[in-house]
């Protein structure tokens, strides 16, 4: 049921204005004209700790230390072949590397054949599995890049008895 | 020696003329005694008029350069330098310099990552469900690639190294360089000596802010034995690293915005670099490593 009121009002000239308004049933007030949002519009929610959504915070600052020694003097003593001693070589500049891959540099199968040369008497005595792990490798790429696919033929290692002698070339494809 | 500049501009910009001194320096000894100048600028100015150059460049005359002080915070010009166009007037090559940087960067690194293959997990080679039967997937080992904590296919193995040695040539052109394009961008500057008149690092700091030297400073001197006073105030700033003359490189030339040379410096530089550049050493560019060892 529309209530009908009726309001009078004066402007500023003194004329009197009569306007009607409607209302429905609870209050509401209708217009003809305007948007009334049906959306929240009261401000920031509260988060609520039972739903996993955290806040999204900015990453966290890494210092990247570009001033320190090392960096700042990074590449330091690279051209002292030119500018200063002429006896030193690049390969012994470089610290960080383990003593088989100093000056050194190739693919991988390189690497590991170098490391055997390098180590394999040490490893095959004192740290077998590690011995184990390179020749199964080296055997792996071997295969890989010389033959085409066989049955798995790194895993396969010549078996000779206790008073026979070794072979001198032992075929893979044999077995 | 002088062709371009006028005595007028050096009578302008020098505080006090007593007398000019004509110096002919050669380029093993140098121009004066370091003992002379500390904490005070001598009496007589300029110091440097000229300077012998070696092999003098068939088409380019000598550049030049003014000749500043550390020793007080203002800023007065003792003389000008003689520079030799073969370093200080070549081209910018930025290929080379991206060469010599990418060079410096890569030689010395090595990658640790290591992947291991199958052989190398846990000896479980049992299958974990008949192959048949169960609704699941068939499966030959828990370590295959596809599950989770298995190997890595074609992952990085073992520690690989990146080592090689640019030619001698690049990494001279790279110099070479590096110093003209930090000369022709006013980021050079050529200074008598480190001497400072106090260890205060607020000294060094307030002299660069003043003359517009950069936030990050190199300073070159001839030899690795420094006075105490420049130690302590570069110990104390960020961006500012002491070297001798054999650590310089292409790297440390670009990182930091002003480069400081010493006369001694300066001297040593184009020696090495001149001696360099007019040498024929097509053969013997590396020598080898010594033998590998069994």
């Amino acid at each position: 049921m529309f209530i009908r009121s009726f309001l009078s009002k004066t402007n500023s000239n003194g004329q009197l204005i009569i306007s009607i308004r409607t209302f429905k049933r609870f209050g509401e007030y209708v217009k003809s004209y305007g948007h009334e949002p049906k959306y929240y519009q009261g401000g920031y929610l509260p988060r609520t700790a039972h739903l996993k959504d955290p806040p999204n915070y900015l990453p966290p600052f890494i210092d990247p230390h570009e001033w320190t020694l090392e960096a700042a003097t990074f590449g330091q003593n690279d051209y002292i072949d030119i500018l200063g001693d002429e006896n030193v070589e690049h390969w012994q500049l470089v610290r960080n590397a383990p003593f088989w891959l100093r000056g050194f540099q190739g693919n991988e199968l390189q690497h590991l054949l170098r490391r055997l040369k390098f180590q394999g008497k040490y490893l095959e005595e004192n740290q077998p599995q590690r011995y184990s792990d390179l020749i199964t490798r080296i055997r792996y790429l071997m295969f890989k890049i010389n033959f085409k696919h066989y049955k798995r033929p790194w895993l396969i290692r010549p078996t000779v008895g206790p008073n026979e002698p070794l072979p001198d070339y032992y075929d893979p494809r044999s077995s | 020696m002088i062709k371009s500049l006028s005595l007028t501009k050096i009578l302008r910009y020098c505080a006090i003329v007593r007398s000019i001194r004509y110096f002919e320096s050669s380029s093993q000894s140098s121009t004066f005694s370091p003992e002379s100048s500390t904490n005070s600028i001598p009496q007589q100015l300029p110091l440097i008029v000229s300077r012998q150059l070696e092999y003098p460049h068939i088409r380019y005359p000598s550049l030049q350069a003014w000749l500043e002080t550390l020793g007080q915070k203002r800023d007065e010009k003792l003389g000008i330098v003689d520079l030799h166009p073969s370093i200080w007037q070549t081209s910018p090559r930025l290929d080379i310099l991206y060469e010599n940087i990418e060079w410096q960067k890569t030689y010395k690194t090595i990658d640790w990552a290591y992947t291991p293959p199958h052989h190398e997990y846990p000896n479980m080679r049992a299958k974990p469900w008949p192959q048949k039967g169960t609704g699941r997937a068939r499966h030959k080992s828990r370590y295959g690639p596809q599950w989770k904590g298995g190997y890595k296919v074609n992952g990085p193995k073992g520690p690989t190294s990146f080592f090689y040695v640019l030619p001698k040539e690049k990494r001279i052109e790279g110099l070479c360089a590096a110093l003209t394009v930090k000369l022709h961008q006013n980021d050079v500057h050529f200074v008598d000596s480190f001497d400072l008149p106090t260890h205060q690092p607020t000294y060094l700091q307030e002299l660069s802010e003043d003359r517009f030297w950069g936030p990050s400073i190199l300073f070159v001197d001839d030899t690795d034995i420094m006075p105490h006073n420049i130690m302590f105030a570069c110990a104390k700033t960020e961006g500012f690293t002491l070297m001798p003359v054999y650590g310089l490189n292409v790297y440390s030339i670009l990182k930091h915005t002003t480069l400081v040379l010493t006369i001694r410096a300066l001297n040593k530089i184009e020696k090495k670099l001149l001696h360099a550049l007019h040498s024929y050493d097509t053969q013997k560019d590396q020598p080898p490593p010594p033998p590998d060892e069994p």
